[in-house]
């Protein structure tokens, strides 16, 4: 802990929320592939939990907080542990910090969680929406462009029971492939963006896979730091995991617009 | 008269199927095509046993079958793992007399965990075990909860359940249940304190949703766990592993009757137990079921030597997108004494169509190859760079890792004689890549 203190890095700190109940599609590896990027540029990382059995932290203390995805079970048990925070999480978000969120994480952010009983939640009112689960099952791999900075485009899996009701104006992607997993299941919009609230329904490790995508991140988080990213390897083991996994998903969307 | 039809035909169209090499399921599917209720008109054996859960199930009943066989009862089973309700439909229809009578004593019935409930719409099990739910193809299965909410739907009030005690998700099933018969392993040489693996599925209780407190671990969340929110503990256990020897590959339950095990060390013996408590309540003495299943489980296909250029190698099977199963053939690997180089192969994870899915690459426990003995390892196939990006943080250091997309050059690596063994780990589904390019010597009993 005294390294912590005297390093003279400069410190970037995380909050996992809930890394035990909120990690069911490797969401793991999204931190961890963050941490190793920045401390690449030169920044020293550290990973705090936050699993809703101790006394919530002081969120501002934080350049980033994550959620992931869980079952629906975990999900409204995240729920209803974080919710007595709304408001702490809104000033958050208010104050231009990073909150990412991937996977059915998404899902407590709006006004509202309907579950598949039929039970009616409050959400965190972070976003403007409200999400009703049913039983079937949205299964699929997606490829869309992020909405904001120019990146080549971003590639996901949905995997989640939600759907999103509400026209969300500030969607983090559209889709051109696996449309049938937007938000609404009709129009392209996925996830949602306000300020640097950054999230997306496409599930685990999205940083993983999207090297451009982490880039983005770490570019903002440097840029509040004032620390600059070096260059990435752009020939490294995730650059060229994903050019294969467009590649393969690019094949898939031309075999389905033929049709 | 129309079941009468129904039968014959699916007994003729087997039979036809059997000649031109045909799957099990197409008889089964016409007659409920015809014949939406066949099942319901069907007239069963007094017991009928339905087996599912994520992985072995195949195993545990093939286990049961031969062993109630092996003592002179007549078992009606789907060899083969035709296990939704097309297969099912053939089986049960083919084993019928004219009367509709199933010409068995016993039913064994391996099922699918998400069609289940379709099948047992129709008639109900007398038994139905749960082996247990593990993160399994969840591109199509969602996750383990969703799965066993399925399973739930599936059980009658009728039945009485076999379960898993260990798996607190599986053990639920029987709360409130009295008659439900439990199998679990006492605490032994080989568990662990703390959680091994990558992930907590089960350390949330699923009755509250508390997080649990564990006695100890067996491995990927089974063990002794206990919830102080609602007094959710491991029953106890009807059939009990009283002991393990890791050594000498055995088991003893209750006590008394010891078992040899196969491959698979203590991943198999969850299985074993399934069967003996079945082939209990089938009438089999304990002694006699313990003695059987020792002389079944010698030979499993989970584990083949092959030969390539004078290089011995073993390749071993586990199921892409279930990272129990991988954890288990990597356990396997890491125990050897010698020196090695591992292969891992994953170039299709899905045979339809391509997927850029790979989150349960995060899942598996592949630190586990972080030992002296593995020298070399091969990241093989379409998803190399995927299990590269995965294996540069499991502290395997770099020198030992080579990346191979393309499975010719992964063909040509396997030539490269440098003293080591070869090991291989792949799927059901990318293992004759495998096969095409080394000189097969067939299954082996370890
Ligand atoms: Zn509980």
């Amino acid at each position: 802990m005294g390294d912590f203190y005297e390093d003279s890095r400069v410190s970037v700190r995380i909050c996992a929320l809930f890394p035990d109940r909120m990690n069911l599609y490797g969401e793991g590896g999204n931190l961890k592939i963050l941490c190793r990027r920045l401390e690449e540029m030169g920044c020293l990382c550290r990973v705090d939990c936050y699993e809703g059995e101790e006394p919530a932290p002081n969120w501002m203390d934080y350049d980033l907080l994550y959620l992931g995805s869980g079952t629906e079970e975990a999900q409204q048990a995240a729920l209803q542990l974080l919710f007595d925070q709304s408001e702490a999480l809104a000033d958050y978000v208010e104050s231009g910090r990073m909150f990412l969120v991937t996977g059915n994480g998404t899902e407590l952010l709006g006004h509202s969680l309907t579950t598949r009983t039929g039970e009616v939640l409050s959400g965190l009112g972070l976003a403007d929406f409200q999400v009703e689960q049913t039983d079937r099952r949205l299964l699929g791999d997606v490829v869309g462009r992020y909405v904001g900075e120019e990146m080549p485009q971003i590639v996901g899996f949905i995997n989640c029971c939600g759907t999103i009701k509400g026209r969300v104006e500030t969607p983090f992607a559209e889709l051109s492939f696996g449309k049938e997993w937007s938000n609404d299941g009709i129009r392209a919009a996925e996830g949602y963006q306000k300020k640097r609230l950054i999230a997306t329904r496409m599930i685990g490790p999205l940083l993983v896979r999207n090297p451009q995508f982490l880039e983005q991140i770490v570019f903002w988080l440097g840029e509040e730091k004032g620390v600059t990213p070096n260059e990435p390897d752009r020939k490294s083991a995730p650059w060229e995991a994903y050019r294969r996994s467009m590649a393969g998903l690019s094949e898939r969307m031309l075999m389905h617009n033929e049709k | 008269m129309k079941r009468f039809l129904v039968i014959w035909m699916v007994k003729l169209l087997y039979f036809a199927g059997n000649l031109l090499g045909k799957g099990t399921s197409l008889p089964g599917g016409i007659a409920l095509k015809i014949c939406p209720d066949i099942l319901k008109r069907l007239k069963l054996p007094k017991l009928v046993v339905a087996v599912t859960g994520s992985n072995g199930k195949t195993t545990t009943v093939e286990m049961i079958a031969r062993t109630l066989e092996k003592n002179g009862l007549r078992v009606a089973w789907n060899e083969g793992g035709s296990n939704q309700i097309e297969g099912v439909t053939t089986l049960l229809c083919r084993r019928a007399n004219a009367k509709g009578e199933v010409q068995a004593d016993v039913c064994i019935l391996e099922s699918d965990e998400r069609y289940a409930r379709h099948t047992f719409s129709y008639f109900t099990p007398t038994h139905f075990v749960v082996t247990n739910l593990f993160r399994d193809q969840m591109t199509r299965n969602a996750h383990p909860k969703w799965i066993a909410d399925l399973i739930g739907e599936a059980i009658s009030e009728k039945t009485t359940l076999v379960l898993n005690a260990d798996d607190p998700l599986v053990a639920k099933f029987g709360k409130d249940r009295p008659g439900t018969v439990y199998f679990g392993m006492a605490e032994n040489i080989e568990s662990t304190k703390e959680p091994v693996g990558c992930y907590q599925d089960h350390a949330f209780c699923p009755v509250c949703g508390q997080r649990m407190e564990y006695e100890y671990y067996q491995f990927a969340g089974l063990g002794k766990y206990s919830c102080f929110g609602c007094s959710f503990v491991t029953p106890p256990a009807d059939v009990l592993v009283t002991d393990y020897d890791p050594v000498g590959e055995t088991i003893e339950i209750n006590g008394t009757d010891r078992i040899r095990l196969a491959f698979g060390g203590r991943y198999f013996i969850y299985n074993l137990c399934a069967a003996y408590a079945v082939c209990q309540l089938a009438g089999i003495s304990g002694k006699q079921a313990a003695s059987d299943l020792s002389d079944l489980v010698q030979k499993n296909g989970r584990v083949a030597a092959f030969e390539v250029a004078g290089r011995e190698g073993m390749l071993l099977t586990a199921k892409h997108e279930n990272s129990v199963s991988y954890d288990q053939s990597l356990e396997y690997v890491s125990r050897q004494d010698e020196d090695m180089t591992v292969c891992i192969l994953v170039d299709a994870i899905s045979r339809k169509y391509f997927t850029g899915e790979i989150s349960w690459l995060w899942d598996v426990h592949f630190e586990k190859l972080n030992t002296p003995r593995v020298k070399k390892v091969l990241l093989c196939g379409r998803y190399a760079f995927d299990l590269a990006t995965r294996f540069s943080f499991t502290g395997i250091s770099e020198e030992k890792i080579e990346v191979i997309p393309s499975l010719e050059e992964m063909g040509r690596r396997f030539y490269a004689e440098d003293g080591t063994k070869l090991y291989v780990i792949t799927c059901f589904s990318d293992k004759d890549k495998i096969y095409s390019r080394v000189h097969a010597l067939g299954a082996t009993a370890k």
